[in-house]
Parts: C-alpha cells; sequence; structure tokens
C-alpha cells in the first residue's frame, strides 16, 4: 500500500490533489484538522501477485 | 486368557471419551487437510491484501508526507523551500479549476517529458526547478 499524506491543505487545493490522484487511481480521504485546514491521503494497492487457487 | 468386553459403566464411557476427542480430531484434520489448507491461504491472502485495521490517517516511516504550510516546510518527509510549498499548492488550487488540470498537464508534458508522472511534477522535491518555469509559463497560475 502506497500513501501519500498532504497536511495544511486548503480545501480548494485539497479538490485539486483529489483531482490528480483519483485519475490516477489512488484512492483519496480527507479530514478536517484543528486548524479548519485539511488533511488529505492518497493510497493506492502495491500491485501485488496474488496466488491463485486451481 | 480369555478377554471379555467390559460392561457399558460410566468410568469405562469417561475413558473412552478422552481417548475418542483427539482420534476424532486427527480424523478430521487429515480428512480435510486440503480443505483446511485452502481456507488459511486464503485468510492469509485477504489479511495481507485488504484493509485489515488499515488506519488511513496513521502515517506509517515509508510514507511521503508533504506539509503545505510554508512555515512548516521542513516537517516534510523530503524537503522544500517555503516558496515551493507555496507554489504545489497553488498548483493543487489551479488543478481544481475548471481547464486547469489540462492546462498543466499538457505544460509538464512539453516541458517536463511524458516518461514523467504528473504527480512526481507537482510534489517531487527534483522538480522544484521546473515547478518555477511552470510559475512563470503557465497563464493564470500566477494569482
Amino acid at each position: 500500500m502506497t500513501k501519500k499524506f498532504f497536511t495544511s491543505v486548503s480545501p480548494k487545493a485539497a479538490l485539486g490533489i483529489r483531482k490528480v490522484y483519483e485519475s490516477e487511481g489512488y484512492e483519496v480521504r480527507v479530514k478536517t484538522q484543528d486548524d479548519g485546514l485539511l488533511t488529505v491521503v492518497a493510497a493506492k494497492r502495491s500491485e501485488e501477485k496474488r496466488r491463485v487457487h486451481a | 486368557m480369555l478377554w471379555t468386553i467390559p460392561g457399558p459403566t460410566e468410568a469405562w464411557a469417561s475413558i473412552i471419551g478422552h481417548v475418542a476427542w483427539p482420534s476424532v480430531t486427527l480424523f478430521l484434520i487429515l480428512r480435510y487437510k486440503t480443505f483446511l489448507r485452502r481456507y488459511l491461504t486464503t485468510i492469509a491472502d485477504r489479511l495481507e491484501t485488504d484493509h485489515v485495521k488499515f488506519g488511513w490517517f496513521e502515517v506509517r516511516a515509508q510514507d511521503q508526507v508533504i506539509v503545505l504550510d510554508p512555515a512548516k516546510a521542513d516537517k516534510s518527509s523530503t524537503s522544500y523551500d517555503s516558496d515551493d510549498v507555496n507554489r504545489i499548492e497553488r498548483m493543487f488550487e489551479f488543478i481544481a479549476d475548471n481547464g486547469g488540470f489540462e492546462a498543466l498537464r499538457q505544460w509538464a508534458a512539453t516541458a517536463v517529458g511524458t516518461g514523467v508522472d504528473f504527480d512526481d511534477f507537482l510534489t517531487g522535491p527534483e522538480y522544484a526547478t521546473q515547478r518555477a518555469k511552470a510559475f512563470a509559463e503557465v497563464k493564470g497560475l500566477v494569482e
């Protein structure tokens, strides 16, 4: 799992982060910080070989 | 010597009960070995790949953290100068506007090259110079 954190993000920049990372296949979550700014997390499952059962 | 089967007393029932359960368990394990192995492998796979106890906002050592506050530019996992932090945040705001995403992506494809991931261009410390260049060249990026 690859995760990228952006903290102290303005609401408008959070929209931009969402646009960029969702277009690259990431899942994006946003949380409000105590100071009113936002924390944005973009996460993507690493490419893994899954075991295949015959 | 003549062996006789003892009568069904309570003591015998208890002895058989104690001896029987391990053999029955062993039999069941051997009988359903393949099924059990497949079941355990599936559980192990899912623990590995599903979002089990996955804390979205839990920072791990290998995660990249970018603090978009110029005053705390040194708190990011890789170093940025405060002007660059302002540029990164402004670029994401620009992308949120209509047409901003495409304009910036096209500029990056031409100026930085298509071999570089767009998000690397936006956040990689090694692309600070290119980001400054984008501010000089992309219309509307400077507020």
